[in-house]
């Protein structure tokens, strides 16, 4: 029979072992937060809040529905940033390092995500599946070359004024709007409505604020945004125009009573949380995180309406 | 029920799939072949999808109606197929409107009758639905349904062909690729198949079912083996190019001697029209074709045109067989060489002038001087005719160099060269200390014989330019192969005469002179040349003390040939 002489290492007296670890979990962190963010991973969390913001303002039934809006957002998002990576790497060289490095992964990771969503969306029968197809076709009209190739007359649409915002925002307004209802079967409501105008608004206004630092790039390239046409004073203006009519909407609509108090306050608390984000336009240089901001802002929307629905209001 | 149990899961998977390598497919336009390549797979998906719609639609109606809708993806995919194949191996000519209209004529027509189905009676579709829980059964006949059905299988049995000449190629990213679509696109064809010959007894046809593994290998191919990334598509293309930016002329003749193909650099050497030329007999086109011989160079120059227009060609004849060695046709390729041939002559000539008229008017005016009375001004006109003719003696060296070196390549001893050059060069000056160094070599190392005058040049040069007490060092050394023997000679021939100019050296190490910058005779320029001749390197050290000039040429222990002996080293064999 043998002995061996194991030494276990101590580690509880050594203050080098807790800064390591907290410098580890501090590098793992960080390389989280940079895979979330440069990957647009995170938005699968924001594609899931809204929709299930309108299950909720609605009282539908759960449903697949937000998983496929969360797989198609990553999968549009994440292709959009495979696609425009040449261009990212003048306006966000971080972002473009990172998706080269990991170009293949995210093409197979995005392109699975999308053919995850569009089995789901079966089950929602064809609508949802029509409904899930759609910002694939909004994205292949906004962001390819696939419109200027068909004709010389033709452009890609993001190099459109207002238009290409508008083409954001409405594939993200029908997908998180739409596929509830298509999934649970129910024909539109002017609830309906008002959070299609809401999501379309709010969404208008987050892809216009990361136009702001890149006016020049994509002027550069020719593309047409509120910045680049009427300045960074003027787009700030016009977004808050923009937020006072969406905000009187909202208002309107809790007086009303079209939508259920939690979901009016918290939206409305969205909303002052926009105009503050507003305000930073043309006066900081940390868009990247003011448009974050903006985006991940609808967890803090269904997290306040939890909390308003529990609390019995 | 086995298929019935898998359809519902395998359907999803095969959306779930198809819809990401169809994504995958489309990022990757523009390449050849990406796009219907992502066609063929939104086909199987829209199949897949309508069959899953079927299975979950209630009442006859709704399910007639998604067994039509089905059909959509049913005719696409294999039109799809053998346009994705016919661009992927770069046969894109054939990727017209015209031509794909004709090949979608039976799809649509078939998506027609579908649509009109209860009226025609080509095709037939009828549900029948389940006695208890389960999948009901669509049957789907008529004389249309099997035209369609051949149809399919003649579109993909001819994709499948051309994907088949890439697994015999010699490339293997092109045979994994290949072996991944034939993985894609047999096993929704081999299940079709099988159920249409009724081995698959099911009551739905499970080809969506295949469409799992089909988008599988397909995802497997586009991300390991970069299906859309690294395609044959410019080989077949490229070959074509290459044809035609040939800087030669080149004929394609086919194994019955008809002419194929023409590149243009042929149209216009030997004048043809190709749309003449092309697929008429050989020998009413080319210029004596019956001279030809199966492969290899033709012996003699063809001449087209008569007098000073006369234009000729160096012909070479190159069989082209298939994979088993098999006569195909042959290309012909026409090399101009009426300018070599022409400076050829030039140097004729030249050589005719140095050779004989210069040395017979050189002893002319020798003769003149002669019968003048004897002054200094008369040895003088006799030094400067002698000079003369040295001259010209020398021209003629270089211009034989050139025209005879490819005569004068077989190796002869270095030693023996080296030492003639030293006889040759010092025959009627008595001070010179010549020294030897040998490197010593089990057997007699021997280099070009042609370099013989290199070294007579370089010897002569270090004779001449050098006073009184007069020393020159040759010494050898050798490079040996891995066998042992020396494949490259380095001669090193030093003097202690007063060194080389450096605007001669300048213009001999740029190649050329100008009107300021010009040496002041031919030898080192022949030294250089001979060298360039056999690939050697040759370099000068040289300063008021001395000049070394150092030679690397190739080497070998060859025996020399009997003849070399009879050659002088000044004097290469001259032919006329």
């Amino acid at each position: 029979m043998s002995k061996e002489n194991t030494t276990l290492p101590v580690y509880v007296d050594d203050p080098s072992w807790y800064q390591s670890t907290i410098e580890r979990i501090g590098t793992y962190g960080r390389r989280l937060q940079s895979a979330l963010v440069y990957s647009a991973a995170y938005l699968v969390a924001v594609g899931l809040a809204w929709s299930l913001l309108v299950t909720t303002a609605l009282s539908l039934p759960l449903s697949p529905a937000p998983f496929v809006v969360g797989l198609v957002t990553f999968g549009v998002y994440a292709g959009d940033r495979i696609t425009d990576v040449d261009v990212d790497e003048i306006s966000n060289p971080t972002q473009a390092a990172f998706i080269r490095r990991h170009k293949g992964v995210l093409s197979v990771l995005s392109a699975g995500a999308y053919g995850i969503a569009v089995a789901l969306s079966i089950l929602g029968g064809p609508l949802a599946l029509g409904i899930t197809l759609l910002p694939g076709g909004f994205w292949v009209l906004y962001a390819t070359e696939w419109l200027p190739s068909l004709s010389a007359n033709l452009q890609r649409l993001k190099n459109i004024l207002v238009l290409n915002s508008a083409l954001v925002a409405g594939a993200w307004a029908v997908a998180v709007v739409f596929l509830p209802l298509a999934f649970a079967n129910r024909t539109m409501t002017t609830t309906a409505a008002l959070l299609f105008v809401y999501v379309f608004v709010d969404v208008f206004i987050n892809t216009e604020i990361p136009n702001v630092p890149d006016r020049e790039a994509d002027a550069a390239v020719g593309v047409s945004t509120l910045p680049v046409v009427f300045g960074v004073a003027r787009t700030r203006q016009i977004l808050y125009v923009l937020e006072a009519a969406l905000s009187g909407l909202l208002i309107v609509g809790l007086a009303v009573g079209l939508l259920p108090d939690p979901v009016a306050i918290a939206t409305l608390w969205a909303m002052g949380f926009t105009i503050a984000m507003t305000v930073f336009v043309g006066r900081t240089t940390h868009y990247r995180r003011l448009t974050i901001a903006g985006e991940v802002k609808q967890l803090g929307v269904v997290v306040l309406v939890a909390v308003l629905n529990g609390v019995g209001l | 029920m086995l298929v019935e149990d898998l359809l519902v899961p395998a359907l999803f998977a095969s959306l779930a799939v198809g819809s990401a390598a169809g994504i995958l497919a489309w990022r990757e336009r523009p390449e050849p072949g990406a796009t219907p390549l992502a066609v063929l797979l939104l086909g199987q998906c829209w199949w897949s999808a309508s069959l899953l719609f079927r299975v979950q639609a209630t009442g006859v109606e709704a399910k007639l109606f998604w067994t039509r809708i089905a059909w959509i993806g049913v005719i696409v995919i294999p039109l799809a197929w053998l346009v994705f194949v016919l661009e992927y191996t770069g046969r894109d000519r054939y990727v017209t409107p015209r031509i794909v209209g004709s090949l979608a004529t039976v799809p649509l027509a078939t998506v027609a009758l579908v649509a009109i189905e209860p009226s025609q009676g080509l095709i037939d579709i009828a549900y029948y639905p389940p006695a208890g829980p389960g999948v009901g059964r669509v049957e789907q006949q008529g004389l249309w349904y099997w035209v369609t059905a051949v149809y399919t299988y003649i579109l993909s049995a001819a994709g499948l062909g051309l994907i088949g000449t890439l697994l015999l190629g010699d490339s293997p990213v092109f045979r994994r690729q290949g072996a991944w679509l034939l993985g894609g696109v047999l096993p929704p064809w081999i299940t079709n198949f099988l159920f249409l010959g009724g081995i698959i007894p099911t009551a739905i046809d499970p080809t969506p079912i295949a469409f799992s593994l089909s988008g599988v290998a397909y995802l497997i191919a586009l991300t390991r083996h970069r299906l859309l990334g690294n395609t044959p598509a410019p080989n077949r293309r490229a070959r074509e190019v290459l044809l035609e930016q040939f800087y030669h002329g080149a004929v394609v003749v086919d194994r019955n001697d008809y002419v194929s193909k023409v590149n243009k650099q042929c149209e216009q050497l030997l004048q043809i029209d190709t749309r003449e030329a092309l697929n008429a007999p050989a020998e009413e086109v080319l210029p004596e074709y019956d001279r030809l011989p199966e492969e290899g160079a033709l012996e003699n120059h063809v001449t087209i045109g008569q007098h000073t227009g006369s234009r000729s060609y160096d012909v070479v004849v190159t069989r082209i067989t298939d994979v088993r060695g098999r006569y195909l046709g042959q290309v012909i390729t026409f090399h101009e060489v009426t300018g070599y041939l022409r400076q050829q002559q030039r140097l004729r000539a030249l050589n005719r002038i140095l050779r004989h008229n210069i040395r017979t008017e050189t002893n002319i005016i020798c003769g003149y001087a002669e019968q003048l009375p004897e002054r200094e001004e008369t040895a003088i006109i006799r030094e400067r005719a002698s000079a003369i003719a040295d001259l010209g003696e020398k021209g003629r060296e270089a211009v034989e160099l050139f025209e005879y070196a490819h005569q004068h390549t077989d190796p002869a001893p270095l030693k023996s060269l080296l030492k003639r050059c030293v006889q040759n060069s010092t025959d009627d000056i008595d001070d010179v200390e010549v020294t030897y160094h040998w490197a010593a070599t089990e057997s007699e190392v021997s280099v070009p014989e042609m370099l013989e005058t290199v070294f007579c040049q370089l010897i002569e040069n270090a004779v001449e330019h050098t006073d009184a007490p007069r020393r020159i060092e040759i010494a050898t050394a050798y490079e040996h192969g891995p066998g042992g023997d020396p494949q490259k000679a380095t001669i090193r021939i030093a003097d202690n005469g007063s060194g080389i100019d450096a605007y001669e050296l300048e213009a001999i190490k740029e190649g050329t002179e100008t009107p300021l910058e010009h040496g002041s005779g031919l030898g080192l320029w022949m030294a250089r040349w001979g060298v360039g001749i056999v690939d050697g390197d040759l370099s000068f050290d040289t300063d008021d003390t001395g000049t070394t000039v150092t030679l690397t040429v190739p080497a070998t222990t060859a025996t020399a040939s009997p003849g070399w002996e009879t050659t002088s080293g000044r004097r290469p064999v001259v032919g006329t």
